[in-house]
């Protein structure tokens, strides 16, 4: 098996638009899932433990329902489902949005856990000096919050990279999309889905780099070793 | 492990007859994709629910005796 790569030279601006694309779902869905699970997160954290209520349970029905389904399941039914009872939304709208609300019940669950892990007794030292519940959350939960879920957040932010490709299936034209339809013009595999695996790499490593760097980063300005 | 269970429905691709291929398979002859597709949704949440209170238990157990406080 040869490795043509002269099959590149009419593709490459189609796939670099889908690249393209895809980084842009990537950056929207990420963005909308980070915002939902910042603010669920802290309102979760906020609520005493053990006692149940509205807030919670409405919050816990959102993290369970759209972690506990696949999103291919979640997409096919809002966009193919959709109509069928008066909800006619564009690919863009649903595939946006289904990886913001997929990504946000993780992203909740990633924040929920990173104030969880701060001791107790740090929150109740703050209070009994007198801290607003405003300072208290500002100087001790969130530089600590930040730090201890910034692996996982850029483990999520990977997972919701590699899901922007399930958006295919919309037919959104992003990179796997492009890649799916490179092979069925030129009957050739190996070399467009090599080249696909690279580009969801690079975006991957990329993401892992920086995230490290912000740990390091914010370690330092915390003034805690590495 | 609840991902690997829906990362399960992406096989369907390849043309294996799993839960996902099914009910695709049903909704291209029934016409219904709401009824079909959120009878597959429940049965996903239906597995999952049941890993995630696992997971829940097992963590309310080994972590009795740690103390816990709302912000």
């Amino acid at each position: 098996m040869s490795f043509d790569l002269s099959l590149f030279h009419d593709y490459w601006p189609q796939l670099l638009h889908g690249f393209e694309l895809t980084v842009l779902l990537w950056l929207a869905g990420s963005a909308l899932g980070l915002a939902i699970g910042f603010v669920l997160g802290l309102v979760l954290a906020s609520l005493p433990p053990g006692r149940p209520s509205i807030a919670r349970r409405v919050i816990t029905a959102y993290v369970e329902l759209f972690r506990g389904t696949p999103l291919l399941v979640q997409l096919f039914l809002a966009y193919a489902g959709g109509p069928h009872v008066g909800i006619v939304l564009g690919a863009l709208t649903v595939g946006i949005t289904g990886l913001g609300l997929y990504g946000g019940a993780y992203f909740t669950e990633i924040f929920r856990g990173g104030i969880s892990s701060i001791p107790a007794g740090q929150i109740e030292a703050a209070r009994s000096l007198g801290y607003s519940r405003v300072q208290l959350v500002r100087a001790i939960v969130l530089p600590q919050m930040l730090l201890l879920s910034l692996p996982q957040i850029a483990n999520m932010l990977i997972v919701v990279l590699k899901d922007t490709a399930v958006l295919s299936i919309l037919t959104i034209p992003e990179l796997t999309f492009e890649v799916t339809g490179m092979t069925l013009e030129t009957f050739a595999f190996i070399e467009p889905f090599v080249a696909l695996a690279v580009g969801y790499w690079l975006l991957v490593e990329l993401t892992a780099i920086t995230g490290r760097a912000a740990e390091r980063a914010l370690r330092g300005r915390l003034g805690l070793l590495a | 492990m609840t991902a690997i269970l829906k990362a399960s429905s992406l096989v369907s691709v390849v043309g294996v007859a799993e839960l996902m291929r099914v009910s695709e398979n049903i909704v291209a002859r029934s016409q219904q994709p709401v009824e079909w597709y959120c009878l597959a949704g429940l049965l996903y949440l239906a597995m999952n629910l049941l890993i995630a209170g696992t997971g829940r238990r097992l963590e309310r157990g080994l972590g009795r005796g740690f103390a816990r406080v709302a912000l």
